[in-house]
């Protein structure tokens, strides 16, 4: 009892909980930023900036202004954190199977995507500054404009893994409850990203990417120029340190559930440390993939767009290319 | 603190000083130079871990430019008193430190060591762009300085 | 989309267009305009530069037996119009664009000169010298009779050439 306990705490602490995806988070944001550097044709801060940015926050001093809400100020930065770890508890990261799994366990990290976006507009709510506002405002449009086709993205992944389980039909009645582990076991024989049923599904996900991670072209939400940093401008000190820390923790969040939902796997079969640590390694490799395609690539070349166009792109694009998929995989074609 | 990581925590820390930028009153010219000096390719302050912030409260280093307008001077001691501890204030252009071509005017209030404590200052009209890049780097040093202060 | 691939990969292989500084000195282009220094040798006190000044940065300062030249850093435009008026070339203007300065060494970034007057082998009273850069250079040819009359003060050679003057009347 007391083992399963310490293993379940190893887990959500060290691996793959916090201090694991904050490692590996930042270092994302990191090679992101030098990648951009290098397009625009200028040298770039180090790979480990991020880190020494962390460092620096924490010993800045608090200033908190008069009229803020005080007890949700200073609890708002810790709710992307909790909800992104609690998430990534969900995903076999290497492992065959993850510490925490249910059924129907797709649901809950649809809620918990967009409760790390909720994270944000609270913290912008509980500054009393008419910039943050307005930071609030455009956050919940533009999570309302692309949270429709992500729902219809995990519907379809979902579907079509418990149609394969149900048509492979290998008396097995417990993978057909929609959890995570029935989604990856139903891409043993042939991952979703060579299905060609499921690749709008793929892109419309990848282009949800910029709006939740904040970058380029549809980072209209903290827009420095213009709103001043939108909702995150009364932080300071180690506030805004843990929300820099949560942005940069979803970041790798997103792309691993991605990576689970279409091109899971490891790469050996081995069972020992080593084929552990291999595992581990691809599937970090293959979140930066996505993260490097879908963010790095994008936001270097792409200016910003303004709200209402962002709301617009998001209502019809993404929104078209997800019906298609889940259209194909309701009508049981492919 | 604990004694032997206080020296390779400051060094670490040093390396993130955060820009925000204060006008006063400025004909632009200096603004204009800081704005190629941060933002272009050719003077990248990045490589120094350098950030222009949008918010006072996320500020290292205050640069301030312009005589110190007497309209302006209740709003910039509003501004001023915002940006957290530990910071360095560093001045661009001539007329933060003597008014430069305004001297005699009714409406300005210089220098600006009389309102603010400053701690580098870079002359010219405007100065040009290594100039101020010479006084980031000497802001850099002050700073490393300041942070192993602030550890103790 | 082809042509921000292009641009991408093209410019990934040209790499960075960051100039060197403040790794490496940088060449500053021709007719630069930077810090001004002063020669006080060639100085004839006759304040052109400080009534030019665009920014009232050059001061003179005459005192009982010497006056002082202060050109303030902090106030120099750089216009370069006390080295276009300058009737001797004491004033020029470098291409030295270090102007950085520490809040400690506020009141060395100025640039001073102490021209010591010299005094009249007639009636001891103090007059500007005469630099030599006007003797050689300014006063082509004959200049014997300027460089004789350099060390007596004006009221002196006036009454010197007014004796001279009756000296050949006379005759």
């Amino acid at each position: 009892m007391l083992m399963q306990v310490l293993e379940k705490l190893f887990n959500l602490f060290v691996f793959p909980g916090f201090l694991f995806m904050a490692i590996i988070g930042l270092y994302f944001v990191g090679i992101h930023r030098k990648i951009v550097a290098r397009i625009q044709r200028r040298i770039g801060p180090p790979i480990d900036q991020p880190f020494k940015d962390f460092a620096k926050l924490m010993i800045k001093e608090d200033v908190t202004p008069e009229g803020a809400a005080k007890g949700l100020f200073s609890v708002a930065p810790y709710i992307t954190i909790i909800g992104v770890v609690i998430g990534m508890m969900f995903i076999p990261v290497g492992m065959a199977q993850a510490p925490l799994d249910t059924a129907g366990a797709f649901l809950i990290l649809l809620y918990l995507i967009t409760a790390a976006a909720v994270g944000v507009m609270v913290a912008g709510s509980a500054s009393s500054s008419p910039y943050a506002a307005v930071g609030v405002s455009r956050e919940m449009a533009l999570v309302i404009a692309y949270d429709l086709s992500l729902i219809i993205v995990f519907l379809t992944v979902a579907i079509k893994a418990a149609t394969i389980e149900a048509v492979a039909g290998n008396g097995a009645t417990d993978l057909l409850n929609y959890s995570i582990n029935s989604i990856v076991a139903a891409q043993a024989t042939r991952p979703f990203i060579l299905d060609w049923t499921m690749i709008p599904a793929f892109l419309a996900f990848l282009m949800i990417i910029p709006a939740n991670l904040g970058l380029p072209p549809f980072d209209v939400v903290e827009a420095e120029t213009e709103i001043v940093e939108g909702p995150m401008i009364e932080f300071s000190g180690s506030r805004l340190a843990l929300l820099q820390l949560g942005s940069a923790m979803k970041a790798f969040f997103v792309c691993s559930v991605i990576v689970v939902f279409f091109f899971p796997g490891g790469i050996t079969a081995a069972s020992g440390v080593l084929g552990t640590i291999t595992n581990i390694i691809w599937h970090i490799f293959k979140a930066w993939l996505v993260y490097f395609f879908a963010g790095t690539l994008v936001s270097a070349s792409l200016g910003r767009r303004r709200i209402d166009q962002a709301v617009n792109f998001y209502l019809t694009v993404p929104l078209v290319l997800s019906i298609i998929s889940l259209g194909l995989v309701l009508a049981k074609i492919g | 603190m604990l004694g032997v990581l206080k020296k390779p925590l400051s060094k670490m820390i040093a390396g993130s000083p955060w820009v925000y930028r204060m006008n006063t009153g400025s004909c632009n010219g200096c603004d204009v130079e800081l704005a190629t000096v941060a933002l272009c390719p050719r003077y990248d302050t990045s490589r120094f871990g350098v950030k222009l912030s949008g918010s006072p409260k996320h500020a290292d280093i205050v640069v301030i430019t312009g005589p110190m307008t007497i309209r302006c001077k209740d709003a910039a001691y509003r501004i001023f008193s915002q940006i957290p501890e530990p910071k360095v204030v560093m001045t661009v252009g001539n007329c933060p430190i003597s008014g430069n071509v305004f001297q005699d005017s009714y409406a300005i209030d210089p220098p600006i060591s009389k309102h603010f404590p400053v701690d580098v200052s870079v002359a010219g009209c405007p100065p040009s762009p290594w100039a101020i890049l010479d006084g980031f780097v000497k802001c850099i040093e002050i700073w490393e300085k300041r942070v192993a202060e602030q550890l103790d | 989309m082809l042509t921000t691939l292009k641009t991408v990969l093209a410019n990934i292989a040209k790499g960075p267009a960051t100039s060197q500084y403040p790794f490496k000195e940088e060449k500053v282009p021709a007719g630069f305009r930077g810090k001004v220094t002063y020669d006080p040798t060639k100085c004839i006190g006759c304040k052109t530069c400080v009534h030019v000044c665009a920014g009232k940065a050059i001061k003179i300062n005459e005192k009982e037996d010497s006056f002082d030249f202060t050109i303030w850093d902090g106030t120099c435009t750089r216009c370069q119009m006390c080295e276009n008026f300058c009737p001797t070339g004491a004033i020029k203007v470098t291409d030295n664009y270090h102007n950085a300065y520490l809040a400690e060494d506020a009141y060395k970034r100025a640039c001073y000169g102490n021209i010591p007057y010299i005094h009249c082998s007639e009636c001891n009273k103090t007059i500007k010298p005469l630099p030599e850069v006007v003797a050689q250079e300014k006063l082509k040819g004959e200049n014997s009779a300027y460089i004789e009359r350099s060390v007596i003060c004006p009221d002196c050679r006036r009454k010197m050439m007014a004796k001279d003057l009756m000296k050949g009347l006379a005759r």
